[in-house]
């Protein structure tokens, strides 16, 4: 039985909602059983102390313990980096890879990924070298810590797009333990963090990062966004579900892939162009507008809104992400179907490794 | 202009054909959402997560460290209450609850909100780390007490009056409470450091320096009543 995971009979049964044929099933599985023995006194415990009793509210979650609390919590694992607002969902994926990683086990890692000929344990040095491009552009201090391993011309220099730079880390890394990796990436991270914390107005400056030209913002949010897909990809060899982000962090990654699709000619029909109404549901969701074959207008007439496709949001980046199809997904759609479908064959062209 | 809508939890479900899949339950497991909707539709529906376990969960999941505070808020006192129940001592019952939340800190991705509420969860951690603690605790206990002691026999050169002295000190160490006396005899019977009876005991080593100091002080009070020590 997994630690702490409830045995859904004698779940059923501390509920009292068991019939007599399972209460006797259950009594005599239990008398040989030290595991089940044991979680259904846990359970019985627990269904008592269920009624809230003034004598456990005794101030033990008080602020001296949640100080205590929190010192031995940032020992055995460092919180997500600080950031300004716009960063968030950056610190955020950075977190969740650092939550796989404590899961993931030297098997795991060796597992392929989704990624060319990499195994998942090379997305780690995958995401510090795409890391490494972004902070290449920004003050992050005298030295990008990727280059305790290479030369910093081989992060910078015009032909080194992310497939080379990640490459080179990676032989680079060759011999270094997967923890060493590790704490490249997020030494990494904490660069780029810090370097934001320090000049939050950077988020409106444009910079070009492998061959992209837009805004410190937009990257960051494209960091983010490759950081969770990789730690889902980690998660997945790993064998356990990485619940989905929270709102604050999905939204804006839906909005950054919903702008890098905009305008993309399409893909199936040549030529074929219109707006749809692109309605993502769930936490973070909301509408927006994606023109096919040409720009959406910022204010479109009625006529302009050909289709409305409805989508979870986190299903659209992984659809995006190229880790879902759209058979995959509840879609709705209403109006020019054959627009949506131009839609759905571009979503994931724009995603790279 | 992108307008924002509200979340919505759980779409509302087709029916199931027999030999397929739903969509939404494949979806589910590929997006990590967790339906509470789907999730009560059955005899436990009393013990679903709630959509706040879902969201602590995914922040700490992503090192946030509020959400971490939030849980303790939330659940510290069912955690104590849980272990005390189990260990009968709140002192250890503090460190075995500390410690559930750091664990949870430091792998949330061993609770899965699919399988349960979050408080259910960690009621269970606790449980199970204060058994561990309670069998630890007997084990030591049932450890023959030669296994403490000093040489049986001083040797030549020390005095009568010293030997006595250490046979007046072993018994006011067996005097102090289990607590305090297994971290003295850790201490000055196997020689182990401060971080070492951390580790022996499953206790965070201040834990283990105030322990040492209070029983040093209850040593220091019943030898001096003793007049050892003056």
């Amino acid at each position: 039985m997994p630690d702490g995971y409830e045995n859904s009979l004698v779940t059923a049964w501390s509920h009292a909602r068991c019939d007599p044929d399972e209460v006797s099933a259950l009594a005599g599985h239990a008398a040989a059983c030290p595991a089940c023995r044991d979680e259904a006194a846990a359970r019985q415990m627990l269904v008592e102390l269920s009624v809230d009793r003034p004598e456990w509210e005794d101030g033990s979650a008080s602020a001296a313990s949640l100080g205590s609390l929190l010192d031995a919590a940032r020992a055995r694992r460092r919180p997500a980096p600080a950031v300004p607002p716009f960063a968030s969902p950056f610190a955020a994926a950075a977190g969740m890879v650092d939550a796989v990683l404590a899961e993931a086990d030297s098997t795991a890692l060796a597992r392929p990924s989704p990624v060319l000929d990499w195994s998942v344990g090379d997305l780690v040095a995958h995401l510090a070298a795409g890391n490494a491009q972004l902070a290449a552009v920004l003050p992050v201090g005298s030295m990008l810590p990727v280059t305790s391993v290479l030369p910093v011309e081989a992060v910078v220099s015009p032909d080194a797009d992310l497939v080379t730079v990640t490459r080179a880390v990676l032989a680079a890394t060759a011999d270094l333990p997967s923890d060493a990796v590790h704490r490249l990436w997020r030494a990494g991270v904490d660069a780029i963090a810090a370097a934001l914390l320090a000049e939050p107005d950077l988020a409106d400056q444009v910079v070009e990062v492998d061959g992209h030209r837009t805004t410190v913002a937009a990257h960051i949010i494209v960091r983010a966004f490759e950081t969770w897909i990789h730690a889902r990809d980690i998660a997945a060899a790993a064998g356990i579900t990485l619940p989905a982000p929270t709102g604050e962090t999905v939204g804006p990654m839906a909005r950054v892939a919903a702008r890098v699709l905009d305008g993309r000619p399409a893909p199936i029909t040549p030529g074929r162009t219109g707006t749809v109404r692109l309605n993502l549901t769930g936490p973070g969701g909301g509408s927006m507008l994606v023109g096919v074959g040409a720009p959406a207008a910022v204010a479109p007439r009625s006529a302009d809104l050909t289709a409305d496709l409805t989508a979870d949001i986190v299903g659209f980046c992984l659809l995006v992400a190229g880790r879902a199809a759209p058979a995959d997904l509840e879609l709705a759609v209403t109006g020019d179907a054959g627009l949506v479908r131009e839609l759905l064959a571009l979503a994931p062209t724009i995603s790279g490794p | 202009m992108m307008r924002e809508r509200g979340a919505v939890i759980g779409p509302s479900l087709p029916p199931m054909s027999p030999g397929t899949v739903p969509v939404h339950v494949r979806m589910a497991h590929l997006t990590g959402t967790v339906d509470i909707a789907v999730l009560g539709e059955n005899r436990l529906s009393a013990v679903v997560p709630t959509q706040r376990d879902v969201t602590l969960h995914s922040r700490v999941v992503a090192g946030e460290e509020d959400a971490l505070g939030e849980v303790y808020q939330a659940f510290g006192g069912l955690v104590l209450a849980m272990a005390n129940r189990v260990i009968g001592d709140r002192d250890a019952a503090r460190d075995v609850a500390q410690e559930v939340f750091v664990q949870f800190w430091q792998r949330p991705l061993a609770y899965d909100p699919a399988r349960g509420p979050l408080r259910s969860w960690l009621a269970m951690v606790a449980h199970r780390r204060a058994v561990d603690w309670v069998r630890r605790e007997e084990r030591r206990r049932r450890l023959p007490i030669t296994a403490f002691e000093p040489l049986e026999h001083p040797p030549p050169d020390e005095t009568v009056e010293t030997a006595d002295v250490h046979c007046r000190v072993r018994r006011s160490v067996q005097t102090l409470p289990e607590t305090l006396r297994a971290a003295v005899e850790l201490a000055f019977y196997r020689g182990l450091t401060y971080r070492e009876i951390a580790v022996e005991l499953g206790i965070p080593e201040g834990t283990a320096k105030s322990r040492m100091r209070s029983a040093l002080q209850r040593l220091a009070r019943s030898l001096a009543d003793e007049g050892i020590g003056r």
